[in-house]
């Protein structure tokens, strides 16, 4: 902790609500078909658009209008990503729960520790979910601890956290 | 340049294939998942292979047939393409190999100068990576404090274009300086981060930084 910026520790009750089977399914679902339909029909416009600048004449005018098309089309995709991203963190449908909260803490800029039991798949998706929802609503520069462990059949996921204020 | 190509999506493949042919590659094989393209690239050259990240076999078919074909045809080139740029899925790649791969969002390479780039970089060994990947990996964190935040703004941009696994003679060229002043900056990066490593050495020297950065961004 630096001597300039005081910290305090904030603890505060919250309660997460695990995501339900069927609408962890629905959400990767849905993140599937973003990806596979409007995505790749768009990387595919910005392919056919690289192409067509092949045969374009050697036009600084055209070539910018061009560029700026693929700008455009880039900013398409990002926000498809986003919106993917959010239904479904994608690491979490290929590498898992630690993985994913990573992934999703690095893209909000938050720092984030996570110990985790070894849970099923099912479980790994209701807890994932909800952690990553709960972690866009948390400022950047936010310390993050995940614990999740397994008693009696259940999961308890445990989420703590800790926020730098300048003092 | 030889190269052959893996994506379940047919409609960007074939856009890929025409604009490869476009920029004077030849195009060995257009196929549609991982098994395809290891019987492929296992039964004739192949300088670079383009695989898409999620394709059959799933659920990541791209990385692990990467992880296959880096065993069987090590000289073949790796570019992996994905929709999404994760820290995770680089660190993975990596972990296959750590000369002559790339990952890279689908639409930057739908270019025929950015692909040629992509893959001649590849072709020669390098390692290349998405730059707005490498541009959040190096961001400032708020109040610019820690290692990161003590670099001046001219060897942030340094540190960014290694992130990106740029060598020495193109970060020169894109920041409009001398090799020499980049040898410098690199130096001095190295000193002021405490990254272990010879900084001359251009694929360990672009692992130490990515390394770096990636566990300051997850351990705050």
């Amino acid at each position: 902790m630096s001597p300039i910026t005081r910290w305090w520790r904030r603890v505060r009750p919250l309660r997460l609500r695990p995501v339900d089977p069927t609408t962890c399914a629905l959400r990767r679902g849905l993140e599937r078909e973003l990806n596979d339909g409007p995505a790749q029909r768009v990387a595919a416009l910005a392919v056919e658009l690289g192409l067509l600048s092949v045969d374009l004449p050697d036009d600084p005018a055209l070539t910018g209008r061009v560029a700026e098309l693929q700008g455009g089309l880039a900013a398409v995709l990002a926000e498809l990503r986003e919106i993917g991203g959010v239904l479904f963190p994608p690491v979490l449908a290929s590498d898992g729960l630690e993985p994913a909260l990573h992934a999703v803490a690095e893209r909000r800029g938050v720092a984030i520790a996570v110990h985790s039991d070894l849970v099923d798949q099912a479980t790994a998706h209701a807890a994932g979910l909800a952690v990553a929802d709960h972690l866009r609503s948390v400022p950047r520069d936010t310390q993050v601890a995940v614990r999740v462990r397994r008693h009696r059949g259940t999961a308890r996921v445990d989420v703590t956290e800790e926020r730098g204020q300048c003092g | 340049m030889r190269v052959a190509i893996a994506d379940d999506g047919a409609l960007f493949r074939e856009g890929l294939v025409m604009l490869l042919r476009a920029a004077g590659h030849e195009v060995v094989g257009s196929v549609s998942d991982g098994d395809k393209l290891v019987a492929l690239a296992t039964s004739e050259p192949v300088d670079v292979a383009i695989l898409d990240i999620r394709m059959p076999p799933e659920p990541d078919g791209g990385l692990a047939t990467a992880e296959r074909l880096r065993a069987l045809c090590p000289s073949t080139g790796l570019l992996l393409l994905s929709h999404y740029a994760e820290t995770h899925y680089l660190m993975r790649v990596l972990e296959i190999g750590t000369e002559g791969v790339g990952y890279r969002l689908k639409e930057k390479v739908a270019g025929v100068r950015v692909l040629d780039d992509t893959l001649s970089r590849i072709a020669t060994g390098e390692i290349v990576i998405e730059p707005s990947l490498a541009k959040r990996l190096v961001e400032r964190p708020a109040g610019g404090a820690g290692p990161v935040g003590a670099l001046s703004e001219r060897e942030h941009d340094v540190l960014r274009l290694m992130a990106e696994g740029r060598t020495n003679n193109a970060i020169a060229k894109e920041l409009f300086v001398s090799a020499k002043a980049v040898e410098k900056h690199i130096a001095a990066i190295f000193t002021k981060l405490d990254l272990p490593g010879d900084p001359s050495v251009h694929h360990r020297r672009v692992l130490a930084v990515l390394a770096y950065l990636r566990a300051r961004r997850i351990d705050g």
